[in-house]
This record gives structure tokens, sequence and C-alpha cells, in this order.
């Protein structure tokens, strides 16, 4: 139970690090590092109180939360140790790696540009990845249920398996219509390919005796689609739509680094020609954030669409 | 109401697996009839083309010769009428297990009238504290019972049982016996079964089908004529499965 005020500790030590010892740089805005701290330890300690009082539910969750303490207390000692070789002693070399404080400092000096590259990732991610999996759920039943389709659609997801989407970027840049659509078609592409095959296995992979239940209980060819061969697939679908989003993100950034000009992977590189380092910091912590965050929500979703699979 | 199964010099035969245009025979010229009222076995080795006949009647694949019909009409598809329980995997894992018992309601529109009947068949098998669970979280006699729920909420005429015990361990298994004799006695109706088992065949049957395989034909049709709830000791009961084990052993047709 004690391990649960580690964090506590870890907080006071990045404070007092960043507090007392000198800096060998000037640092402006000194405080907004300091409040970044004391949020985290702020949420934190206020999850940890109410998952405590809210006793029978609350407390599985309060056992998790004090299982990860030392983690939680581990961040705080690597940003204090982070400081210490940056602000305090200049150890790593300003302006290629920038103290936190300076990375937050060009967050909030940029943060409009940085909202609309977020935004513009974000759909350009989301656009792709429902296309390319609705168009892969669709291929893999069609090829489940039909020969012919399946002899055309097998060799070429056989030749396409092997080949990284990102080949086809700067191709599509010189075809595409437009920047945004070609990159859509690129990252889809890859989607299409991981969830048409992981839909394919599974329409194929349906019991027999679901389908013959089904079809003596009255289901028309549809309904059977619908309501048997497709929800029986969502095990096999969901595999493909996890490797499909890794490749979604994969994609998205090296499309928007090489030539799409908005979106976070281009905020890096213009950063960089900039020598903005700071700045490309917080575009790559922003991207961590971000993909951490569509991840954990299609897992959510997972996790739901599947409950079924283990009980309840 | 009145129901008559007849299976008229029915043969089957598949394409070889491996191809070259090779047939395959599940089975040759079988011919028998039965009705309601009747609990009809059907045992045999493996692969004599028990589940063939079965699924035959169920109308899931058609004779390639002869022809089966239940009241004088030809079975050319499946229907509600002829109802059919698997081994295993029946259920679908993704539905509760009142959506399973009410599928058949679902799949014609009329679900919500039907609620209370769903709840009704939910309560028979015994499973009310399980209605929202999924069939993960059951143990196989329960998947079974459900199984049958869903088949029997459909009043089929004809009650087709595909192995519907054998996952199961001895115990479970002799207790979903009587269940299941008293379901068919309850209803009326014919109850066809395959099983490898003969105690079994001979505990709920009132007529056991022989098969002999390669190809598969029926060898001989054997009546029960034990009164219910039959004892497995009694003498004619040992004589019954004797003479049904003689039957499967014996090599001359
Ligand atoms: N869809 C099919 N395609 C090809 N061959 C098949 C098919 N269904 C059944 N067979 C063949 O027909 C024969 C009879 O099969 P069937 O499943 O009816 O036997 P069974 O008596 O039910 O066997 P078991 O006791 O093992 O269940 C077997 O040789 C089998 O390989
Ligand atoms: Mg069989």
């Amino acid at each position: 139970m004690i391990r649960v005020f580690l964090p506590l500790l870890g907080y006071a030590l990045a404070s007092i690090e960043y507090f007392l010892l000198p800096n060998v740089r000037e640092n402006a805005f000194p405080e907004r590092y300091f409040i970044v701290l004391t949020a985290g330890i702020v949420a934190y300690s206020a999850f940890a109180l109410f998952s405590f009082l809210r006793k029978d539910k609350g407390l599985r969750l309060f056992n998790r939360l004090s299982y990860r303490a030392p983690i939680f207390c581990a961040v705080y000692v690597f940003l204090a140790l982070f400081d210490v070789l940056t602000l305090k002693t200049g150890r790593l070399t300003y302006p290629f790696i920038p103290w936190f404080n300076d990375i937050i400092n060009s967050a909030v000096a940029d943060w409009p540009m940085l909202l609309k590259s977020t935004l513009f990732s974000l759909r350009l991610l989301l656009v792709s990845y429902v296309v390319g999996a609705l168009a892969g759920v669709a291929t893999g039943v069609v090829a489940g249920y039909s020969k012919s389709v399946r002899y055309w659609i097998e060799p070429v997801l056989n030749v396409l398996g092997p080949i990284p989407p990102a080949t086809w970027i700067p191709l599509s840049m010189i075809l595409a219509k437009t920047l945004f659509s070609g990159s859509v078609f690129i990252i889809a592409l890859g989607v299409w390919y991981n969830v048409s095959l992981s839909t394919l296995i599974g329409v194929m992979n349906v019991k027999k005796e679901h389908l013959d239940s089904a079809r003596i209980l009255g289901a028309s060819e549809l309904q059977i689609v619908f309501r048997v061969v497709i929800p029986s697939s969502l095990p096999s679908i969901f595999q493909g739509l996890s490797s499909g989003m890794t490749s979604a993100c994969i994609t998205l950034i090296i499309a928007e680094m090489i030539g799409v000009e908005a979106g976070l992977g281009w905020y890096i590189e213009w950063a960089k020609a900039w020598a903005m380092f700071n700045r490309m910091y917080v575009a790559i912590i922003t991207i961590c954030v971000l993909f951490n965050l569509v991840n954990f929500t299609l897992k959510k979703c997972k996790k739901h669409f599947l409950r079924w699979e283990n009980g309840n | 109401m009145a129901t008559e199964l007849v299976l008229n010099d029915v043969s089957k035969s598949f394409d070889s697996p491996h191809g070259k245009g090779d047939r395959i025979s599940a089975v040759e010229n079988v011919s028998f009839s039965c009705h309601d009222g009747e609990f009809v076995s059907i045992v045999g080795r493996s692969g004599c083309g028990k589940s063939t006949i079965l699924r035959m009647i169920a109308g899931l694949v058609n004779p390639t010769a002869g022809l089966v019909s239940v009241d004088s009409q030809v079975v050319k598809g499946p229907s509600k009428e002829r109802g059919m329980v698997f081994q295993e995997y029946s259920l679908f894992p993704y539905l509760t297990v009142a959506q399973n018992i009410g599928f058949s309601f679902k799949m014609s529109g009329r679900a919500r009238e039907n609620k209370a009947k769903v709840d009704e068949y939910v309560r028979k098998i015994g499973l009310e504290k399980f209605a929202n669970s999924y069939p993960s979280a059951l143990s196989g006699g329960m998947r079974q019972r459900v199984a049958l729920a869903r088949t029997l909420i459909c009043n089929p005429k004809i009650l087709l049982l595909d192995e519907p015990l054998s996952a199961l361990d001895a115990i479970t298994r002799m207790s979903m016996q009587d269940e299941i004799l008293d379901m068919w006695s309850g209803s009326g109706s014919l109850a066809i079964m395959v099983t490898h088992d003969v105690d079994e065949a001979v505990y709920m049957s009132t007529k056991v089908i022989l098969m002999r395989p390669n190809p598969g034909r029926v060898k001989r049709i054997i009546p029960i004529d034990i009164p219910y709830r039959r004892r497995r000791d009694s003498d004619a009961f040992v004589a019954y499965r004797n003479e049904i084990l003689n039957g499967l052993s014996g090599n001359g047709s």
C-alpha cells in the first residue's frame, strides 16, 4: 500500500532539483514546467483518492494504480535526470537536445500551428483508416464467399503483402488530383490489405454448424452475412484492424514527411529545416500521445465488441 | 397434425477432395420411413453417412438420387419445421442465451412480440440466471440445453439431433437423455438422433437404425419395445444392447 505514495516522492525530487540547482542557460517562464509536473501529480492523487473512497468497484482501480506507482515515480526521476543533463549541466548539447521547460515554451508559443497540424493528421488518419477498413471487410467477405473472387484477389494480396505501402507515396503524389486524396489512398491501401486478409481468414473459418443452424432457423442469405458471418469473424477482423492501424500510422507520418505539406510529420520536417529543434520535440511528443490515444480507443472497441469471447 | 417422413432410395455422393472428378459415395439406397411419436436413433461406424442423412432430411444438402419427403412434400431446402441440434459449436458465441433462443424470431422480424415466449423457454431449461450470459460462460450441458430450446421454440415437426450429447461427461449426459426424452414426449413430434453410444440408443429410442459403412447403407432396423423410463440393467435392455453391438461388429450384410 505504501508504494502508492512513491510518485509523490518522485514529484518532490523533480521539483527540488528543478528549483534548487543553478541553471547553465537562460530559462524563460520557469513556472510552466513546474505546472506540468504538478498537474501530473494532482491528477494521479485525485485518481488514487477517488478510487480509494469508492471501495468496491474503485478498489480494483486503486490496486492497479498502486501496482503501477513505481512507473509513475520513474517518470519523475527520468525528468529530473534529464533536467540535470540539459538545463543544469549542459551535458547534452543545446539546441539539439533542449530541456523540458524549453520544449513546453515552444509548444505554448506555437500552439495554433500545432493544433492545426494535429487535427490535420488525425483527420487524414481517421478518414483513410475508415475507408481502408470498410473496403477490407467488404473484400474479405466477398472473397470468402465466392471462389472465383478469391481466385483473383489472392494473388493481389500475396504480391502486395511484402511491399510497404509507403513505396507508392511518390507515385501517388504524381497521379492523384490532390495530395490529401493521394495520401488517403496510400494509407487506406495498407489498412485494406491487413483487414481483407484477416476478414478472409475469419470468413473461411466460420463454423459450418453456425451457417447450417442459421439457415434452419430461417435466416436469409443477407441475414447470414450480417448476423452470422461478420460477427463470427470479428475476432479475426480485429486482428487485421490492429495491424492495419500500425500500418496506417507508419504510412501517415512518412506521407506527411515526404509530400503532404501539413500534419505532424510535416511539422517535424519543417522544424528541423529551420533548426527549431525544440519544436521538433513538441511534435514528436504530440505524435506519441496521439497514436497512443488512437490505439487505446481501438483496444477499447475491441474489448467491447469481443466481450462475448471469455465468459461474462 | 400427423407427420410422416419417408426416405425413398436416397443416395448421396460428394466430389472427392482429391479432385480428378472422383466421387465419394456417402450413402447409397437408403430407404426408411417414420412418423410422429417415434424416437429414432441412427447408429453406425464413423463415416457411414449418418450426418449426411440428417443433413438431407434437414434440407441442408440435396440427395444425388432418390427423394426425402415429409407428408408427401419433397424436401427441397431447410425449414423451421425440421429443427436440428449439432454436437458442438451450434450456438452463436456472440449472442446471449436469450438472443440465441430468440434467433429465429429475430430473423423473421418478430422478436418483440415473442419476448415472453423466449423468457418462457429460458425458464424451461432452468437458465434464468444466465439469460444475458454468453455461451462461453456456460457448461457443455447448458449449451446443449440452449441449442435445444432454440430449436424447440419453433415447434418443429421433426427434431434432428446429430450426436447432441457426445461432448458431455457421463453424468450430465444421462440427465440430458432424460431431459430430451421429456421434451420429445411432451411435444409428441418425431425425433431422429445420431449417436455412437449404443446404451444411449437403447435407452432413448423407439427404433434403432443400424448402418454399415463403405458405402453407407441401412443394415437393420430394430424396434425397441420397452416402456419408458427404461432401466439400463434390465434383461430386455441388455438383450437389445447386445443385439445392436453384434449387428455393428458383424461383417455380414
Ligand atoms: N461436404 C462433403 N464433402 C465431401 N465429402 C463429404 C462431405 N460430407 C461428408 N462427406 C463424406 O461422406 C462420408 C460420410 O460422412 P458423414 O459425415 O455423413 O459420416 P458420419 O456417419 O456422420 O460420421 P461420424 O460418425 O464421424 O460423424 C464420409 O466419407 C465423408 O468424408
Ligand atoms: Mg457425423
